[in-house]
């Protein structure tokens, strides 16, 4: 019966195995030594060879469903426990926890122990007591009566001390009274368990038991023994840092399968809390270096402050731990573990909420292990490599930290100098770390704003120049370069002087590198008044001739650089530039919104226009543009300052060109709307100038007449109403005339010459003027002659001419006398008006002037000649006889004869005095006289010549 | 003298300087010495048409039988064909001086004393038209133009005689001219000679 269940469980064993079988060829599986088994289930045959039949497909549940019906009906105790071993083991071999395949604890139990009962009921020797009592063991402490457990295990460990279960009875005699605080006894079994060299797994864990078994009897120098006992299994564990896992460190040695022990690495860890509680314990500050050197020598060091460390930290002493950390990297030569140490140190701080200290930490671990350090330096690339991210971070978290620090502070303070400057340092450690980086403009801009902040003024502009244009990833870039910018005009500001060569170097690098930044514009305006300042006129029009490429300048900016562009070319004399540009203001501004300058701006603007329209005007060539240009001035900016000077220069064009009737409309519209204009004068005297030229002898008269009766200037005056009235009279207005005569006569001050003209008009023209008597004029005007003693040659021709006037009017007097009975009454009266007749020529000839010499001379000689005439004819008296009659023409003849030689010497006087070539009517007459008077001498016609009888 | 006569004179002789000089050249062996510079004995005239003649002899014919309409238009047909004589404008002149248009007068006498300074006719036209006007100067120079050309011309000396007698006083000339006169004046008809003589004799009282 026995054999056929043994071989049923065998079947079924081999069942089991099945499953791994399927992909081997020669189907044969290696279940193990049997040397190594210790308990039934695990004997089992070495080889199980299906080399003609393929073995069954049995999954180990189907097996455990197999061994579990086995276990619940097998009628014979041996049985019943075999199958009930074979189910634990399988489902502790292959982790099979499901309800209906195990057997509940309790009744495992249950069943174990009336098995137990029994066998020991039957009397018969069981080859496997010490199996029975094991499990006995087990199953007692697992209902709660440990010390009956233990009571059974001590009997295994007497009774049967080859037994394969000798290791399992120790430990969990050992494993027993270590629950139950039975220090000592724990202490000897697990030094026996020791002894017997278990498996290393379990060898580990005694030790492991053993530690924490002496230190609970105070025992440390010896618990540190069993702990470094465990750490020499680790052979990692020296250089396993302070932060990497336990589980990953690789454990080697045999395990004991039966034994439910934690793992490995759990006892380790373990191991190293009751390390750090033993360390802790000690007298004074932890010192490291001894404990390690209980463990196994100085390599443990890092593993006693890591034990101290995730101590601390499971009490959440982190400070000390942040501490003690420090102290132990600080104190050392750095090197790479040590950075990762204070990485640790500085996390400590931040989990206990000491984030200062962990600011500080950083700083320090910078210190140590960053750039600038000597460990850094001396590290080779690869290392660099490797520590690259932690220190960059580090060095990033510090940069931004003091960063904000010195953006928080809110004045200039030496605290924040000092954040400023830690920042910078900082950042340029980063932009060193990552020269190639995306984020290494940013760095090097934030660098170059705090060293701004912290007054590093020079260097600053290096950095922002170095953002600006050398690191193209930077993303402010623009504004960098436009920092330079500004940091530059702060120094030149603070030393009060003007750009400095690399101020204006890097202007123009910025302008013609982000000419679309939205301060290029202004930049820009900047640049040239600077260049203007310096007088570098062309350098600034060649920034502002382009000034539209600055797309992102205002409205404003670019008014203002249109405005300086077309200040300059007007300057420089370029004024059809100049127009244009002013133009080109005028229409941005007119475009911009509403601000309460515009007016004056537009109206500057226009003022300027106007300048520059008239200097075009001037500079033109040609003089009908010329006029144009001036004449669009004034149409354009009426109210323009030169609006007046415009429409008058252009009417001097037309003057100079003899366009006289546009001149003349010019002035008209002059002298119409700028009557306020200081060219008022100038106008109305270019007027009266194109009225002469053009023949409007009435505008000119009346524009004189105007500027006589206007002008404060006496003179101009004067001689203004005097060109009038000849205009008047030579357009024989003469009663307009005679007004402008009048109105100059009376005016004090009145130059002579002008009056002598005046007063001579109303001689020669008393016959056109009404209410003026020729003679009484004629008279007054010899007066003022007389009176002023003038004697030149035009108050001498004109005196002549009209004493002449008075001679004649005197010889047609004389002449009107008849001579009449009684004859010597009437010869008297006669002779007297000859008397005064003479006198009257002899007034002329006073004034010898030539033309009227012979005039007078022969009016005067033939006044005689009529008197000799009249005598001769006049009245005889009545009652006369033949012979009186004859002695009367007689006498009458006595009376003439004189008077007739007094006449043809007077005329023979006026021919001699005749000059060579004058041909003069007077002396003609004189001529013609004589040969009357004396045709023997003067009777002398003079022979006519014949036609030419050839043709030549 | 006139200054169309003297431009025409020097015109002429540049011509010939230039011929001489063009035909030494052309000459080459030939030894030709170039014409000096000479006073033109005679004045370069158009060509004269017979055709022209004839009308001017109609012309003057018609003038010596004082028939001035017809002469006037025989001479402006002749003014109006190519070509201008000192002759046809002398009797033009003479025309307009008879009708008393002193203006035309004037014009037509100066052509022709510019076209030919030669003329006598026209220069003691030119006296009378002066004497018109009582230019006694003008006069006087225009009747010595006529001497000039011709000492022996009656008139002019009567005229200048008269003219620098009564009217240039320039008693010492007028007697010159008186005596010349009554020399050259040989008709024994001319009864201009006895006034001549008495004026001699008043001139020695002057």
């Amino acid at each position: 019966m026995i054999p056929k269940r043994l071989l049923c469980i065998v079947f079924l064993f081999g069942l089991s195995f099945a499953q791994g079988m399927q992909a081997a060829e020669t189907f044969t599986i290696n279940l193990g030594s049997n040397e190594d088994a210790k308990k039934i289930g695990d004997l089992k045959p070495k080889f199980i060879a299906y080399d003609r039949k393929t073995p069954p497909e049995a999954s180990i549940e189907y097996v455990m469903k197999r061994y579990r019906a086995l276990f619940e009906s097998a009628q014979t105790p041996e049985i019943k426990i075999d199958a009930l071993n074979r189910l634990n083991n399988l489902g502790a071999s292959f982790g099979v926890k499901q309800k209906d395949l195990n057997v509940d604890p309790y009744v495992q139990n249950e069943v174990i122990l009336s098995t137990y009962q029994k066998i020991i009921d039957t009397g018969a020797e069981y080859q496997k007591m010490d199996e029975l009592l094991y499990q006995t063991a087990k199953a007692t402490a697992f209902a709660g009566d440990i010390l009956e457990s233990i009571r059974r295990l001590e009997l295994l460990v007497a009774l049967y001390p080859d037994s394969s279960l000798m290791e399992e009875a120790l430990f969990r005699l050992a494993e027993n009274y270590f629950d139950l605080a039975v220090f000592d006894k724990a202490l000897k079994y697990y030094q026996q368990l020791a002894r017997r060299k278990p498996a290393k797994n379990l060898k580990m864990f005694t030790d492991y038991k053993l530690a924490w078994t002496q230190y609970r009897l105070e025992h440390d120098l010896k618990a540190l023994g069993s702990i470094a006992k465990i750490a020499k299994l680790f052979p990692e564990l020296t250089k396993a840092g302070m932060t990497s896992d336990y589980a990953s460190f690789e454990f080697k040695g045999a395990q004991q399968r039966r034994l439910d022990l934690p793992k490995p690495s759990s006892v380790l860890q373990d191991s190293a809390r009751l390390l750090a509680i033993i360390v802790d314990a000690a007298q004074g500050a932890p010192n490291i270096q001894e404990a390690a050197a209980s463990i196994g020598g100085a390599s443990y060091e890092s593993f006693v402050l890591r034990s101290l460390n995730e101590h601390y930290h499971k009490k959440k002493r982190y400070y000390e731990s942040a501490q003690l950390t420090e102290g132990y990297v600080y104190a050392r030569a750095a090197n790479e573990e040590l950075l990762d140490f204070a990485g640790y140190a500085i996390q400590s701080y931040k989990e206990g909420d000491h984030l200062v200290d962990a600011w500080t930490s950083k700083a320090k671990l910078i210190e140590h292990f960053g750039l600038r350090s000597d460990f850094w330096a001396q590290a080779n690339l690869e290392t660099r490599e490797r520590l690259l991210t932690t220190v960059s971070d580090t060095t990033k978290e510090l940069a931004h930290l003091n960063f904000v620090r010195m953006q928080q502070q809110k004045s200039k303070t030496q605290l924040q100098i000092r954040y400023a400057r830690q920042a910078a340092s900082y950042y340029l450690q980063l932009a060193t770390l990552w020269p190639d980086s995306t984020n290494t403009g940013e760095y090097v801009y934030l660098a170059a704003q705090a060293l701004e902040a912290g007054g590093r003024d020079e260097q600053a502009i290096q950095m922002y120049e170095r953002a600006g244009y050398e690191e193209q990833t930077s993303p402010n870039k623009k504004a960098s370069a436009y920092a330079a910018l500004l940091l530059y005009a702060k120094k030149d500001r603070a030393l009060e002087a003007s750009w400095s060569v690399p101020h204006e170097e890097s202007t123009m690098r910025f302008l013609a590198a982000y000419p679309d930044h939205v301060q290029a514009g202004a930049v820009a305006l900047r640049a040239a008044s600077e260049l203007v300042s310096r007088q570098l006129v062309d350098e600034a029009l060649a920034i502002l001739v382009e000034y539209d490429k600055y797309v992102m300048s205002s409205g404003a900016e670019r008014y203002d650089a249109a405005k300086l562009k077309s200040d300059l070319y007007y300057n420089t004399r370029r004024y059809g530039m100049a127009l244009i540009g002013y133009r080109q203001a005028l229409s941005i501004q007119n475009k911009l919104p509403e601000k309460s300058d515009r007016v004056g701006k537009i109206s500057e603007l226009n003022t300027l226009i106007g300048n520059t329209t008239y200097q075009i005007a001037l500079t033109e060539q040609d003089p009908e543009k010329k006029v144009q240009l001036f004449l669009s001035l004034e149409q354009e900016l009426p109210n323009h300052e030169l609006a007046s000077a415009a429409i008058y220069d252009a009417a001097s064009v037309d003057i100079a060109q003899e366009n006289w009737l546009r001149a003349s409309q010019l002035l008209e519209v002059f002298s119409e709307r700028y009557t306020a204009s200081p060219l008022v004068g100038e106008a109305r005297a270019k007027l009266i100038y194109v009225y002469e030229q053009s023949g409007d002898q009435l505008g000119a008269a009346e524009q004189l007449m105007s500027q006589a009766q206007s002008s404060d200037d006496v003179k101009l005056a004067h001689n203004s109403a005097y060109k009038a009235a000849q205009h008047y009279q030579d357009l024989r207005l003469f009663n307009d005339a005679a007004d402008s005569y009048r109105w100059l006569i009376d005016k004090p001050g009145l130059e002579l010459g002008l009056k002598t003209e005046a007063l001579y008009f109303f001689v020669a023209f008393s016959e056109q003027l009404s209410g003026v008597d020729k003679l009484t004029e004629a008279d007054a005007f010899l007066q003022h002659l007389e009176s002023e003693d003038l004697d030149d040659a035009r108050s001498a021709t004109l005196g002549a001419e009209v004493a002449l006037v008075l001679a004649n009017n005197e010889r047609q007097n004389f002449e009107a006398i008849k001579l009449d009975l009684p004859f010597r009454a009437s010869l008297s009266r006669k002779s007297d008006q000859l008397r005064r007749t003479t006198l009257a020529y002899e007034r002329v000839l006073s004034f010898e002037i030539e033309e009227y010499l012979s005039a007078a001379r022969y009016n005067m000689a033939y006044s005689y000649q009529t008197l000799a005439h009249d005598i001769m004819n006049s009245e005889q008296p009545k009652g006369l006889n033949e012979l009186e009659l004859e002695q009367y023409q007689i006498l009458l003849e006595e009376q003439a004869i004189p008077v007739e030689e007094q006449a043809i010497a007077l005329h023979k006087l006026n021919v001699t005095k005749r000059k060579r070539g004058q041909v003069d009517p007077y002396i003609q007459k004189s001529y013609q006289a004589l040969a009357i008077l004396n045709p023997s001498l003067y009777q002398r016609p003079i022979k006519e010549s014949s036609h030419a009888p050839t043709i030549y | 003298m006139p200054p169309l006569f003297i431009k025409v004179c020097v015109r002429l002789v540049t011509v010939l300087a230039s011929l001489s000089l063009v035909l030494g050249l052309q000459g080459c062996q030939k030894t030709v010495k170039p014409q000096a510079s000479e006073q033109p004995k005679e004045l370069v005239q158009p060509v004269l048409d017979p055709a022209q003649l004839v009308l001017f002899e109609q012309a003057v014919e018609a003038l010596d039988n004082g028939r001035f309409g017809d002469a006037e238009k025989l001479l402006v047909r002749l003014e109006q064909k190519p070509g201008k004589f000192s002759g046809v404008q002398t009797n033009l002149g003479a025309i307009a001086l008879r009708r008393g248009d002193a203006a035309i007068a004037k014009l037509y006498l100066e052509q022709a004393t510019q076209l030919n300074p030669n003329n006598k006719h026209a220069w003691l036209l030119t006296g009378e038209l002066a004497m018109l006007n009582h230019d006694y100067d003008a006069a006087n120079d225009a009747y010595k133009k006529a001497l000039v050309i011709d000492d022996t011309e009656l008139t002019a000396h009567f005229n200048l005689g008269v003219i620098n007698d009564l009217y240039l006083m320039d008693y010492s000339e007028a007697e010159i001219h008186y005596e010349r006169y009554l020399e050259l004046a040989t008709d024994s008809k001319d009864t201009n000679t006895k006034q001549v003589k008495i004026w001699l004799k008043l001139l020695e009282r002057k």
